[in-house]
Parts: C-alpha cells; sequence; structure tokens
C-alpha cells in the first residue's frame, strides 16, 4: 500500500506547504510538566521585590503618611469567593466564551486572600491540581500547577 | 508509562500530531490543548504502549482533540486552516502563488475524515496501516478515503490549469 500511487507529484506539492507549527509553550508543557512558566516566575519575584522594597520604606520611617485609624478604613472590594469546589462538572467549560476565573485560598489559615485571579483556559477536573491559565493579552497559555496547601475555587465567569 | 519513551514520540511527532488535532478542532489553542491532555493521560496510564507505540499516541491525540470539540459544543465561527496564510515572496511567480492558494482551501474545504487521511499520510509519515489503527477503520476505506482526496485536490488543481 506503500508503493507509487501515482500522487507523488501532488504530495510533494502538498509536503511543500508551510503549515501551522505548534508552539513551544506546547513543548514546555509536554516536556516540562511541573515547570512553571517564566512569567509567573518573574511575577513572584517581582511580587516579593515590592513588598520587601515596602517593608523597608516602613522601617526607615519613609511613609510619612498618618496612619488611618480603623473606623475610617473602607473595606476593600473582594470578589465573592464561592464556597464549593466545581470538579465534578460534566462538560466543562460550558463553551469558549464562558472561561473559567480562579482562586486561591489557604487551606490551613482560613482564606487569607485571593491570589492571581486570571481567566481559567482549563482545569484538570479530577485532580484540580493542574490549571491553565489564559493570557488574553498576548493569546498564550501559562501552565500553573497548585500548591499542595492550597484550594482552587472555580466559578463560571466570562471575561 | 516509560517517560523517555513519549518524549521521544512526542519530539518526533509533535508537527504530525499537533496538525491531526488541529484538522479535527479547527482551532490552535484547543489542537494544543488535546496535544498536552493526551500526553498527560498517556504519562498517567500503566498500559505499556504497543508496538512502535505511534499509532497509538496518535490515536490518543485524536481522541482528545474529539473531546475537545464535543466539550465546546459550539461551531468555530472562522475555522482555522491547517495552513500558514504568507504573502508571496518575490521569486515566487504569480502562478505558484495561485496554485498554493487553491491547494490550501482544497485541503480545508476536504471532508473531515479524507482531511485526516491526508494529515496523516503526508505531514505525519504514517504508513496506512497504522492510519488504519488510528482512526479505527479497516485499511482498504482508509485507502480509498486517502486516494478520493487526492483525486479531489487534483481535480482543483487541474481546474487552475
Amino acid at each position: 500500500m506503500n508503493e507509487p500511487n501515482g500522487h507523488e507529484e501532488l504530495e510533494a506539492l502538498l509536503r511543500g506547504m508551510s503549515v501551522k507549527r505548534p508552539s513551544e509553550e506546547l513543548d514546555r508543557r509536554v516536556l516540562h510538566p511541573g515547570r512553571r512558566s517564566w512569567a509567573l516566575w518573574l511575577g513572584v519575584a517581582g511580587g516579593l521585590a515590592a513588598g520587601f522594597a515596602l517593608a523597608l520604606a516602613g522601617m526607615r520611617g519613609w511613609n510619612a503618611e498618618k496612619p488611618v485609624p480603623p473606623e475610617a478604613r473602607v473595606p476593600e472590594a473582594r470578589p465573592e469567593i464561592p464556597r464549593t469546589v466545581d470538579n465534578g462538572a460534566k462538560d466543562w467549560p460550558a463553551s469558549p466564551s464562558c472561561l473559567q476565573r480562579v482562586w486561591c485560598a489557604y487551606q490551613d489559615a482560613g482564606i487569607v486572600g485571593e491570589k492571581e485571579n486570571q481567566p481559567v483556559r482549563r482545569v484538570d477536573r479530577q485532580a484540580l491540581r493542574e490549571v491553565i491559565l489564559y493570557d488574553p493579552e498576548h493569546k498564550r497559555t501559562i501552565q500553573w500547577t497548585v500548591p499542595e496547601k492550597e484550594t482552587v475555587f472555580l466559578t463560571a465567569e466570562p471575561y | 508509562m516509560d517517560s523517555k519513551r513519549l518524549e521521544d514520540l512526542y519530539v518526533r511527532h509533535r508537527q504530525g500530531l499537533f496538525l491531526l488535532a488541529l484538522s479535527i478542532t479547527r482551532c490552535p489553542a484547543a489542537a494544543e490543548d488535546a496535544v498536552h491532555e493526551a500526553f498527560a493521560r498517556l504519562s498517567e496510564g500503566r498500559t505499556e504502549l504497543a508496538g512502535d507505540g505511534v499509532a497509538y499516541v496518535f490515536s490518543s491525540v485524536r481522541n482528545a482533540a474529539i473531546d475537545q470539540v464535543r466539550r465546546r459544543r459550539t461551531e468555530q465561527e472562522h475555522p482555522a486552516s491547517l495552513y500558514n496564510g504568507h504573502a508571496p515572496s518575490p521569486e515566487v511567480s504569480a502562478l505558484a502563488a495561485e496554485r498554493d492558494r487553491a491547494l490550501r482551501q482544497a485541503v480545508d474545504g476536504l471532508s473531515p475524515e479524507q482531511q485526516e487521511a491526508v494529515v496523516l499520510r503526508v505531514y505525519a509519515e504514517l504508513s496506512f496501516e497504522q492510519i488504519a489503527d488510528v482512526c479505527g477503520a479497516p485499511l482498504p476505506t482508509v485507502f480509498a478515503r486517502y486516494q478520493r482526496a487526492l483525486e479531489k485536490l487534483r481535480d482543483r488543481l487541474g481546474s487552475l490549469k
């Protein structure tokens, strides 16, 4: 069946055409599944650096503003964190236009705040350990492994 | 499953696997998701790959791509082509550029089964026996699909002359 079939010229033409190629991101996802992308590491490093700089400024008294009395503080608007983990949904996500958002909270210290609040492209439904975040600005996906002590909460919300 | 073996299979066949998934999902992001999902499942599985494992891996990616389409439910508004739509370079004659454009459109317009046969044979370079395994179809059926697909493409090109 692999003998000449009379279409060799056409096959050669087809082979010479420029086909779409998979991205390097896919190579990383398949060949190094546990590794976070450089963008996430950069974000974490940036956050740590900013926190360190703020702490340093506070220690040196550079922050000259008077502290705000507790009664004058306006609570920050926080998205409501769903109380259920949607890990049993079939046919998830519902449609490409209804992508999901994800929040993380630390299990052992109660809910201490939202972590990255980014649109999610796909989640491993069985384990909720691996989240594929979609970066709409750069039109690419970022793989993120959920740390052991964190829980992922999902809600259906278009972005 | 032996991860080294899976890695080798991915590195050798990534282009063919991606194009197979793209021909089913018609969306590059979903195609990449399908390839990733298939390899994630394979690496978790305990089944040993039969033979050289090529047909099995292609078959897994095919199933994952079909799952992607089912999950999305809605039809792609602008189905992606298998080909890049580069502007022709100055060295390429107008006739050759027109021929390539017609061929791109003709391949994109094939039935899903015929397109699958072309992708697996021409770009993934699988044997017809392997293609039959991947598609779960009898060998003569797969061969006939491929022949009909190329005849269609040839007719399309012939009409340009």
